[in-house]
């Protein structure tokens, strides 16, 4: 097999200088290329097939028709049109019920035929009929490789990183396994995707064989799948389903595309991540490739593509997308220790389960993630839960990633669905919900090291960090943007993780806490704004609500005595100034404070 | 380094001129016939597309079909009309270029033997551009001058020049077979193309007293079972074809059957076998039956999977099928 695609490349090369041996190959393979031969059109009509059928009728069951079929049979031969039109009608419905009762003779057909479907190369005695694919489609390579490098004289030698990476291009086409059946637009398609991205992007041209082999192994892992995928499209729907295998066409371009491009990106920006040394790596990043492809198109599945998949299509060609190949490229290359025992197809499971577990939610009534800021929020997850793996995503447990868990939380917090329309509560802009995610998992990634591994427990943490911006964002909206415009808001919500507020959270709990909350948000803010700066930049915030989320404090916080509430509030106040003016209050100190007051 | 790319770009396009002119002939024939086989190749995706649906009605949705039906009671091509439209257009646009290629570039490609190819591909591109130009006129009933009652000339013509061009032994020396056999088989598809064009040109058909149904019915028949027999005889005279070509020669019979047989089920040539044409009629269904096990003993003989037989002679009126009348 490599040898056929060394031959195209010798191919190419010889095409690009005009060599007399290549130009004959290149002419060889016009003559004999595969051609699609027009069938002779039928003519048809669907009263034919009734009155098909009820001559089936007359020779083999002659009472039957003339009891059911007679009449109207005959009225639809007739001239007048109203008769006509009147039998056809019994006609029809008489044929339908019995085609319908599996009564109907030559209705079971099926589409095992390629003939006229297929292009049809030029065959005698003695040729194989169906060549090897690389084989087949080596004339439409060699003129793609003709657009792209005319212009670069000698690119194309063995020894050039142009020459290396076409065929490492070639290569992972062939290993992709193509078989005689496939249709060579998919394997022409890919390989000009490649070379056009490569093109785009020079620095997908290289010498060093790791890289090459990370590229080959996208190329290779997204050719397998749109293979994979073109079998299921022909199983289920036939062959020659054009509309389905166009779309498959499209959306493997677009992924590899972006797969590729990231990699580029990857491979400027950080050297040193894509360090893959042993077959099970190379493997994970092929997996890579088919499962990004599988999230925006999979007919393999019996209830076809994901339900994210639209979200996913809409957003493919933006930057969305790539950032997501990108994270999920990172991911599997830092820490293939982690994907790599995950079973048969480690990368596509993780990367659809956190979408689905976004998009989707978990409980049966969530409501849809918004489709725009789905592959965001989703590389966002991904992005902040690498810092500390495995625990943030979860990857090897059953349970859902504990970030999308916090931008799930989140989202049902701030979000809210009108007339099938995700809106953002707090006036918040698109923009600044998605800064808002940020900040929420950057929070959550900054304290992960302290947190639960308990799935419950994450539970509420998510619970708590969406309490506490819902809480802000009731209290003074304003306040709300700007802790977001000055980047002050992760500080705010690691206060939060830090006070050990959400082992205390209960169903109960949260109302009230929430209610309290903005009570003192409010009061703190009647003092003004003067020093609020200092209570987050020298962690006395996370000490106060460590004071307030203490024993005795809170519980009298939240209990119902309404006058002893607000006099724990003024409290609150008091110490808040106190801190403001940048005196050191040690926790047990307000802790004892606290407890005075009530 | 694509910055520098385009920076040099003027210099590589020169020095690209100079290597092309210098190095040895140009490849603009070959890439131009390229791009027309391409053309050629994704027009006939889409007409086939629905002859499949005509060959396999029991894979589609036949009840979407019946809520459609118009109740005209017209026998109609299976593409609709925007599409032969657009195919149309695109063959015309091959056999245009075509015409300008094989004008201007005759001897390159002779000497790159591909001058066969191309004409093959001319005829191709003519034969298909005059069925659509043709069954579109009869569809809409546009008047031609020219166009009567009888077959389309320009389909006559083109199934002679078939049968000259693989018969020039200058040019069929550089026909590949898959281009001969097509080639073989064209002047028979022709005569069935001009009947069915016929067939749907008469928009009066359905107001027809039965007995005149009847008798135009026979004579497009007639010309359609012939058209078998051609297609048949040009299968035999090509050479021994791959199983994939095969199916092509098959699956055209069966297109051309199923119509014969819808014309005859339309007409209900058995319905007037005591009538005074009785006799003619018998003979005519005799000859259909005959052509259609003549047809099932070369589905059977092929090198097809059992289920692929079996699918080629579905909704055909084969011995000991109920779809089979039995003549008195």
């Amino acid at each position: 097999m490599v040898g056929t695609a060394q031959l195209v490349l010798f191919g190419i090369q010889a095409a690009i200088r005009l060599a007399q041996a290549a130009r004959r190959a290149y002419v060889q393979d016009t003559a004999m290329r595969g051609l699609v031969i027009p069938l002779p059109q039928g003519l048809d009509d669907p009263l034919i097939h009734a009155q098909q059928h009820a001559r089936a009728v007359r020779n083999v069951d002659r009472p039957r028709y003339d009891a059911l079929f007679k009449e109207a049979d005959t009225q639809s031969r007739s001239a007048d049109e109203q008769t006509r039109r009147r039998g056809a009608g019994t006609l029809l419905d008489l044929f339908l019920k019995d085609l319908a009762d599996g009564k109907v003779e030559g209705f079971d057909g099926h589409s095992q035929l390629r003939a006229g479907l297929y292009a049809v190369r030029q065959w005698q005695e003695g040729d194989e009929i169906y060549p090897h694919p690389l084989q087949r489609v080596g004339g439409a390579l060699v003129e793609i490789a003709i657009d792209y490098f005319i212009n670069v004289p000698g690119a194309l030698e063995t020894d050039t990183k142009y020459g290396k990476t076409v065929l490492t291009f070639l290569q992972a086409l062939d290993d992709a396994d193509f078989q005689e059946a496939d249709p060579d637009a998919l394997l022409v398609d890919l390989f000009k995707t490649a070379v056009q991205t490569a093109s785009d992007h020079p620095e997908l041209f290289t010498d060093n064989l790791q890289r090459q082999q990370i590229i080959g192994s996208i190329l290779t892992g997204v050719a397998k799948e749109s293979r994979t995928q073109l079998q299921a499209i022909r199983s289920r729907f036939g062959e020659g389903n054009f509309e389905q295998e166009h779309d498959l066409l499209r959306y493997g371009r677009i992924v590899l595309q972006s797969a590729l491009r990231q990699t580029s990106v990857e491979l400027l920006t950080n050297p040193d991540v894509l360090d893959i040394t042993h077959e099970g790596q190379r493997a994970l990043v092929e997996h890579l490739g088919a499962a990004l492809l599988k999230l925006v198109f999979d007919e393999t599945s019996p209830n076809g593509a994901h339900a994210f998949a639209p979200a996913l299509r809409r957003t493919l060609s933006q930057e969305g997308f790539s950032r997501l190949a990108l994270a999920a490229l990172r991911g599997v290359s830092e820490h293939p220790e982690v994907f790599s025992g995950l079973g048969n197809q480690p990368v596509e499971m993780w990367l659809a389960r956190i979408l689905r577990d976004l998009y989707q939610g978990r409980a049966d009534d969530s409501a849809l993630f918004d489709l725009d800021l789905l592959p965001d929020i989703a590389c966002l997850a991904i992005e902040h839960g690498l810092n500390n793996l495995p625990m943030l995503l979860n990857v090897q447990g059953e349970q859902g990633a504990f970030t999308v868990m916090v931008a799930r939380a989140l989202f049902e917090q701030i979000a809210f669905s009108q007339d099938g329309t995700i809106r953002w509560r707090f006036h918040l802009r698109p923009s600044q919900a998605q800064s808002l995610f940020a900040s929420a998992l950057s929070a959550l990634g900054e304290c992960a090291e302290w947190l639960d591994q308990d799935p419950d427990k994450q539970q509420k943490i998510a619970a708590l960090l969406a309490l506490g911006v819902a809480v802000i964002g009731k209290a003074d909206q304003g306040l709300l943007k700007q802790l977001l415009r000055s980047g002050q808001l992760p500080v705010v919500l690691m206060a939060l993780l830090s006070s050990g507020l959400q082992d205390k959270l209960s169903v109960a709990v949260s109302d009230r806490l929430a209610i309290a909350l903005g009570q003192t948000i409010t009061a703190v803010r009647a003092q003004g704004v003067h020093g609020l700066g200092r209570l987050l930049s020298d962690g006395a915030l996370a000490d106060l609500l460590s004071a307030v989320a203490a024993e005795g404090v809170l519980d009298r916080l939240l209990a119902d005595d309404q006058a002893k509430v607000e006099a724990l509030i003024t409290a609150i106040v008091e110490l808040t100034a106190r801190l403001r003016h940048g005196d050191f209050i040690p926790v047990p100190a307000m802790i004892d404070r606290l407890s005075m007051t009530v | 380094m694509k910055a520098a790319v385009h920076r040099l770009l003027p210099k590589l396009l020169v020095i690209g001129l100079l290597w092309l002119t210098a190095s040895c002939a140009s490849i603009e024939h070959v890439a131009l016939l390229r791009a027309e086989q391409e053309r050629f190749s994704a027009a006939a995706i889409q007409e086939n597309q629905d002859v499949k649906r005509f060959l396999f009605p029991g894979q589609h949705d036949i009840l979407k079909q019946v809520e459609q039906w118009d109740g005209r009671n017209r026998l109609m091509p299976v593409s609709n009309v925007e599409t032969l439209e657009a195919v149309c257009q695109e063959y015309g646009y091959v056999k245009t270029s075509l015409d300008t290629l094989l004008t201007d570039k005759a001897r390159e490609l002779q000497q790159d033997n591909l001058l066969g190819i191309a004409r093959a591909l001319h005829l191709f591109a003519a034969w298909r551009t005059a069925y659509c130009r043709h069954m579109l006129n009869a569809i809409e009933a546009r008047a031609v001058s020219g166009e009567t009652s009888q077959p389309p000339v320009a389909l006559t013509e083109i199934a002679q020049r078939a049968a000259a061009l693989a018969n020039d032994d200058q040019v069929r020396a550089q026909l590949g077979p898959r281009d001969l056999f097509l080639l073989m088989l064209i002047p028979g598809i022709a005569r069935y193309e001009a009947a069915t064009i016929q067939v749907v040109r008469d928009h009066a058909y359905a107001q027809k007293p039965g007995a005149e149904r009847r008798q135009l019915a026979r004579e497009w028949m007639a010309q359609m079972l012939r058209a078998d027999e051609e297609i048949e005889q040009g299968f035999a005279g090509a050479s021994r074809a791959a199983s994939h070509l095969e199916e092509y020669y098959l699956s055209t019979r069966r297109v051309v059957l199923l119509t014969a047989n819808n014309i005859e089920v339309r007409a209900d040539l058995v319905g007037g076998l005591d009538g005074p044409q009785g006799q003619e009629f018998r003979a005519l269904m005799q000859a259909l039956y005959a052509r259609v096990d003549n047809f099932a003993a070369a589905v059977n003989n092929s090198g097809l999977t059992a289920e692929a037989k079996k699918g080629l002679t579905q909704r055909l009126p084969i011995q000991g099928s109920s779809l089979r009348s039995p003549l008195p």
